[in-house]
């Protein structure tokens, strides 16, 4: 598949004709496809022509599946072609040069056209330049014949300056100064073509003046004037159109002398501008070359041979092409292979006029997805992280949620389990602390009690002494020296008492000690033994005098019996 | 640029674009960080977890919360069982305390008056040197006001009634069992001693002589730390045996919360009044009469009540270079 394809379609005052090129591999231009139609509208009224282009431009795109960027031809009759001269200065400076120049060259503000040049000349110290102008309004209107149609222009070409090329891609192989004329229904262009420049000049005559001249004459509208002018060319006129036969040659007869007299001041031109150019041809083209007595016309004036241009004849021809439609459509060829060929051809001539803000929009156009695309992928690289983490996040939450449901009654209990054990603790300590007192609390009634049942029982005897020895360090000295109440974890002290008495032997008063009153001695003792407060004996001593006995008894008593 | 601005949408868009990036990074760092967070919470709680699961004894059951919570009911209702044989009604006690130190100087001599007279309203009743202020020396010859601070005054009048109540219990039980008997039998009261209120000056004369104070011996009072706080009384006397006997049982049956600590009989070596059968006899005569014997009784008695909690005061950090104390 060729990587290069190209669509052109030409917009000219009458037709609209559409070629679709491609290069095969061996360099050859090939048309790949090729369709035309007129313009059905009346060539009289300028304003129907826009929409009849679009029309035809939406009809021939749908009917052939055209489609994608497309290079318009705009016909002479909406350009302004001149040729300027400028200096040759530096070339940061140059363009600026030129721009001056062209806006004095042109009758328009620059601002209200759209130029483009070709260098011509350039010889080092002047360029020669074709500057082509076109409307800012009938641009954009061209523009919109290819959009309305859903194909994208990338370039509105002159078709005058376009025809040199096609000339000169068909003489590539043999080059040689001809004159070339398009003539078209509205304006001619005549083109001085050598094998080194060019010199272009349009005239705004054409096919239109033969048809206005024949209503004129005819008092008929122009439509109908030109149905039977178009007749008349194509010989399909009868018998009783002779007047009107008689009056076309009239005003075709006028139309070519009047385009001799303006061939001949050009040629004039020309060669006084190129005095050793040799013309060794004249090409035409345009259905206005049709007319009846003007190739010999020009042969017998110029003194050159003439001949119709078939641009069609240089290229390839594809399958898809009709080759009787496109031979008897060859002379709609010439814009087209121009247009495509400035870019083949060694100094082509590659105008543009399409507006800059639909160039720059085209570009706009093309960066506008990738802007679009780094947008998309800048909220995509920064909203990514943030799911991913947002998730990553949800679930550590939700995990932490589910363990911390599996941790709070634990801890909950835990948590019990300490503050009751340090309540019990406290009310333990409590208990403790009250556990001695409540057991001790009657501890020496009771004590005393038992002591003197057992004094009574054995009877005639009496305590002189009692007294309780603690084993924990000295008493302090009373009034001297301060407890230490604080001292919670005192030994438990060993308590001893020591008790003296007396006891009477009434039965021997003389005796010092009898048997009865050692008995019942003994037998107190034994009785103080049993008491439950009391642990053990640990001493006795007995003295006697005569109906006495003296006792002393050291006692241990019972640690669970604080006294 | 001029394309960017032309083309306001696409560069709305990649502004909006950038801010999003920008926006989502920043928020995919917060993000981080508080995933961070998540996961050493997390970390926390799995280790919590496992060693409440696994290592926490008891475990957090709700077995063992019963258990505990019956282990603890039964030591409240251990310990209210206690409080009421410890502690009955010792309202009056801590009744009609006076407002001010001129009042509590007045109650004090008031009291001081009314017992020495019924220790002088009859002839075997004495009081000697070092009981005839019954314990309050100090507020009636040394000092010449009553106690300054309010908790002082509500102390000492805790003490004027307990001595004014044993004092009572004992001029009772001084009194004969036996109808036939209508003469007072011989009491001495020796002395009365309280346990310090105020100042460590408290009780000291003007010879340094301390008088109706004394400290009770660790090894002898009730106190217990942060759970039983005491006040210390002793009483000496010569009586028969008898009569401490009534003594203690009447100070047994009233339901105060006071505990008998200490009780020591020393042989009453002198005449303790005018009743001649009262005499001693040991060693003078061959038919002693136990029942008219005199003793001379130390009774040591404390009022006790729930120690109060004491206020939380944050330790001092001890000094730089300073020893720690040693336990």
């Amino acid at each position: 598949m060729s990587a290069f394809r190209k669509l052109v379609i030409n917009c000219g005052v009458s037709h609209v004709s559409f070629g679709l090129f491609s290069v095969d591999s061996t360099g050859v231009l090939s048309l790949e496809d090729f369709g035309t139609e007129d313009l059905p509208y009346d060539l009289s009224n300028e304003a129907s022509w826009l929409p009849s282009t679009l029309s035809s431009v939406k009809s021939l795109a749908k009917t052939n599946r055209l489609s994608g960027p497309v290079t318009l031809v705009s016909s002479g009759a909406n350009l302004l072609l001149k040729s300027v001269k400028s200096p040759v200065v530096g070339a940061d400076r140059q363009q600026q040069t030129i721009t001056y120049e062209v806006s004095r060259n042109l009758p328009y503000d620059l601002a209200d056209v759209v130029w483009d040049k070709h260098v011509v000349k350039d010889d080092g110290v002047e360029q020669e330049l074709l500057v082509a102008a076109m409307r800012v309004e009938q641009s954009n209107q061209l523009a919109s014949c290819a959009t309305g149609a859903g194909l994208f222009p990338e370039a509105i070409t002159a078709g005058p300056a376009v025809d040199v090329n096609a000339v000169r891609l068909a003489l590539r192989d043999e080059p040689q100064d001809v004159l070339f004329l398009n003539i078209g229904a509205k304006s001619t262009t005549l083109a001085f073509i050598t094998p080194d420049d060019y010199s272009i000049r349009s005239i705004q005559t054409g096919g239109n003046t033969v048809t206005q001249s024949l209503a004129d004459s005819l008092a008929r509208p122009f439509d109908v004037a030109e149905k039977l002018k178009l007749a008349f060319l194509s010989g399909s006129s009868t018998a009783a159109d002779a007047q009107v036969e008689q009056m076309v040659t009239a005003a075709s007869q006028n139309f070519i002398r009047k385009l001799l007299t303006d061939l001949t001041r050009a040629i004039a031109i020309f060669r006084r501008q190129r005095p050793n150019s040799q013309l060794s041809k004249i090409l035409l083209t345009g259905r206005g070359s049709l007319l009846p007595g003007l190739s010999e016309s020009l042969a017998e004036k110029i003194g050159a041979p003439v001949e119709y241009f078939n641009a069609a004849a240089c290229l390839k021809i594809g399958s898809k092409v009709n080759q009787t439609f496109l031979d008897n459509n060859f002379l709609r060829v010439s814009e087209l292979v121009g247009a495509v060929s400035g870019q083949l051809l060694p100094n082509g001539i590659k105008l543009n006029l399409l507006p800059t803000s639909i160039v720059k929009g085209r570009e706009d156009d093309r960066r506008k997805p990738f802007y679009y695309t780094a947008a998309a992928l800048l909220v995509v690289a920064g909203v990514l992280p943030v799911l991913k983490t947002n998730s990553a996040l949800a679930e550590t939450r939700k995990a932490y949620s589910a363990l911390n449901e599996k941790v709070a009654p634990l801890k909950a209990n835990h948590e019990e389990i300490i503050k009751l054990t340090a309540e019990s603790a406290a009310s333990l300590k409590k208990t403790e602390g009250l556990r001695d007192l409540v057991a001790s609390k009657n501890n020496w009634p009771n004590f005393l009690s038992d002591l003197q049942g057992k004094l009574i029982e054995v009877g005639d005897v009496w305590l002189d002494d009692l007294q309780v020895l603690r084993s924990t360090p000295a008493d302090p000295v009373v009034g001297t020296e301060e407890p230490d109440p604080d001292k919670d974890k005192k030994p438990r002290p060993v308590y001893k008492l020591k008790l003296k008495g007396t006891m009477i032997d009434r039965d021997h008063p003389i005796s010092t000690v009898s048997p009865e009153i050692e008995e019942r001695a003994t037998k107190l003792l034994e009785s103080i033994k049993s008491s439950p407060f009391i642990k053990a004996v640990e001493g006795k001593k007995l003295d006697s005098k005569p109906g006495l006995l003296l006792f002393e008894i050291i006692l241990e008593v019972d640690s669970q019996k604080r006294l | 640029m001029s394309f960017f601005q032309e083309n306001k949408a696409i560069t709305g868009l990649l502004a909006l674009g950038g801010i999003v990036f920008l926006g989502g990074v920043g928020w995919s760092v917060v993000n981080h960080l508080s995933l961070s967070k998540e996961k050493t919470k997390f970390a926390t709680l799995e280790k919590s977890y496992v060693k409440l699961a696994t290592d926490t004894k008891p475990s957090p059951e709700k077995d063992n919360i019963e258990r505990l919570q019956a282990t603890l009911a039964k030591a409240n209702e251990v310990y209210e069982k206690q409080k009421s044989i410890l502690f009955g009604d010792s309202s009056f006690l801590t009744e009609g305390v006076p407002a001010d130190s001129l009042k509590s100087k007045f109650n004090l001599q008031t009291f001081i008056t009314k017992e020495t007279q019924l220790f002088t309203s009859s002839p075997n009743l004495s009081l000697e040197k070092g009981a005839e202020f019954f314990g309050f020396e100090h507020y009636i010859a040394v000092k010449q006001d009553g106690p300054s601070l309010p908790q002082d005054i509500a102390k000492v009048h805790l003490q004027r009634q307990v001595i004014e109540r044993v004092l009572n219990h004992l001029l009772a039980a001084a009194k004969p069992d036996d109808a036939k008997k209508t003469v007072q039998e011989s009491l001495i009261l020796k002395s009365v001693r309280r346990t310090r209120v105020e100042s460590p000056e408290e009780g000291k004369d003007q010879g340094g002589v301390v008088r109706g104070i004394f400290n009770i011996a660790p090894e002898v009072t009730a106190r217990v730390k942060d759970v039983v706080d005491t006040v210390g009384f002793e009483f000496v006397f010569v009586a028969k045996t008898e009569t401490l006997r009534r003594l203690v049982n009447s100070i047994v049956a009233e339901q105060l919360p006071w505990v008998i600590r200490s009780i020591e009989v020393k042989r009453f070596q002198g005449d303790p009044g005018a009743d001649p059968q009262a005499a001693p006899t040991t060693g003078t005569q061959n038919t002693p009469v136990i029942v008219d014997t005199y003793s001379q009784f130390t009774l040591t008695l404390e009022v006790i009540s729930l120690a109060k909690p004491a206020p939380a005061v944050a330790p001092e950090a001890p000094a730089p270079g300073s020893a720690p104390k040693s336990k």
